[in-house]
């Protein structure tokens, strides 16, 4: 169960400091109460998993800040359409994910498509972390963020949802309206591909004994 | 490095990836230790020559079964029971294959590590952006709206603050530049001028005013807009007293006598 991931509330904000007595069912009923706290404790336990869609999707610290912003705001209009029944996390990470590729597609008719596939990508050079990768901890982190952002925007994204936000395949299948076995094999080339572009980009110090 | 140290490195030498100094390490130590070169020389043999003639036959025939091999790695690496036969085979290739073993490898430590990524906190907090973009006019009035709406009927300054609203209604109505009533209290005020101030007293005037400016097809604006008007009047009688009072009267007028068809067309645009 992804949603009770003790993860989950665990930052650098202050709200990590608290007992976690709501779960996400208790906060949103809260919120249709027009509780505003409840609405700020939830935006709080949700804002580093939002902003990590955000970041994945666009790869840009400034574009997935304001994303993440419009996230929520829908998040907030739309609360009062969630249904106990279905899992909250895939709500919002649908909301998320709609919100992610429209705004996408506005940047790239903006701006002419930029991802290239991993066979003809030019072999990395020495490179300086760029600014979105300076919210990731570790250098291993990084890399592989890096190394994401080598996959065609596809690829990306089922491993962004299945492997990084831990989504179901069937609710992956459902959120994107596609057959089972097309996620399930597009999943299987997507997770071989990044494989091969991390230890194409591995500085060569991460093997150090 | 000991020995030892070398021993525990041999197998990361051999497979990589490495990094410049480790291999330089090992090698320093390989070129000034004979049985760790031994070794060295020992290891290399099983694993390349076989690996170089198969891969020799398999170039003259069916060419490099990587790529059969690669599509089963991340069910391998995530353990998932391949068909039977697969599994052995594909186990097979990897104990002579460095680049598919070495996926394998990297396909299970992104497994781990990719759940990590699901949440960056932002370098400063969102919330007070959310916050202030959740929070105000739009919604808030919209949840105010649903939360208040039932008792505040009840509320003794309703009648005030109902006739407040009316007020803004009318200024709308006869005040858009778009609204074809808007000509009329310029015209009654005209008509205030040269007629008797009694017959201001019952809205006569008015009333002519509307025959005037309001064709037959307002009829309906009227008639909706008399009914609102006059429970609005009853609403606020004892806070505002007589203006909004007179309005609906003038409007049950209106409505009592429908307006004259005579010209409607040459008022409406002046
Ligand atoms: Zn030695
Ligand atoms: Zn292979």
């Amino acid at each position: 169960m992804p949603e009770l991931r003790q993860q989950e509330s665990t930052g650098s904000g202050p709200a990590s400091l608290l007992p976690n007595i709501f779960d996400y069912s208790d906060l949103i009923a809260r919120c249709r109460r027009g509780d505003d706290l409840a609405w700020e404790a939830l935006v709080r336990r949700l804002e580093g998993r939002v902003y990590a869609i955000a970041l994945h999707y666009l790869r840009d610290r400034e574009e997935a800040r304001d994303a993440a912003q419009d996230i929520f705001v829908r998040l907030y209009q739309k609360l009062h359409t969630v249904r106990d029944d279905k899992p909250f996390l895939a709500w919002v990470m649908k909301i998320s994910r709609n919100l992610c590729v429209d705004r996408l597609r506005r940047l790239s008719v903006r701006t002419p498509a930029h991802s290239v596939p991993l066979e003809d990508a030019p072999e990395p050079t020495v490179r300086l972390p760029s600014p979105e990768e300076s919210c990731l901890n570790s250098a291993r982190d990084r890399l592989v963020y890096h190394a994401l952002g080598t996959l065609s925007e596809r690829n990306r994204e089922i491993i962004l949802l299945k492997d990084i936000q831990e989504l179901k395949l069937v609710e992956i299948a459902d959120m994107m309206s596609a057959p089972l076995g097309t996620i399930k094999s597009r999943w299987n080339r997507a997770r071989l591909e990044l494989a091969k572009a991390v230890r194409r980009l591995e500085p060569s110090e991460e093997a150090a004994l | 490095m000991n020995c030892h140290e070398f021993e525990s490195g041999l197998d990361v030498l051999l497979t990589g990836p490495i990094g410049p100094k480790t291999r330089a390490a090992l090698e320093h130590h390989a070129g000034t230790c004979a049985s760790c070169s031994d070794l060295l020389a020992l290891a290399r043999l099983p694993n390349q020559e076989p690996d170089d003639f198969t891969t020799g036959v398999l170039n003259r025939t069916s060419g490099a079964a990587c790529r059969q091999a690669e599509e089963s790695l991340p069910d391998f690496a995530a353990n998932v029971v391949l068909p039977e036969g697969d599994q052995e085979l594909l186990a097979e290739h990897l104990e002579h294959c460095r680049t598919c073993s070495g996926l394998v490898r990297e396909l299970e430590r992104l497994a781990a590590d990719l759940p990590r990524l699901s949440i960056v906190q932002p370098e400063i907090s969102l919330l007070a952006d959310v916050l202030r973009r959740t929070l105000p006019v739009p919604v808030r009035l919209r949840r105010w709206w649903t939360a208040t709406w039932p008792q505040s009927v009840r509320r003794p300054r309703f009648a005030s603050e109902l006739a407040f609203a009316a007020t803004l209604v009318i200024v709308v109505i006869f005040g858009s530049p778009v609204s074809p009533l808007q000509a009329m209290p310029e015209r009654a005020f005209e008509m205030v001028r040269t007629e008797s101030f009694e017959q201001l007293e019952h809205f006569e005037v008015l009333r002519a005013a509307a025959r005037e400016a309001i064709g037959a097809r307002l009829q309906a604006t009227v008639d909706s807009g008399t009914q609102s008007v006059q429970s609005l009047a009853a609403a606020s009688r004892s806070k505002i007293g007589t203006i909004l009072e007179e309005i609906a009267s003038w409007f049950e007028n209106a409505e009592d006598e429908p307006p004259a068809k005579a010209n409607p067309t040459t008022e409406e645009t002046s």
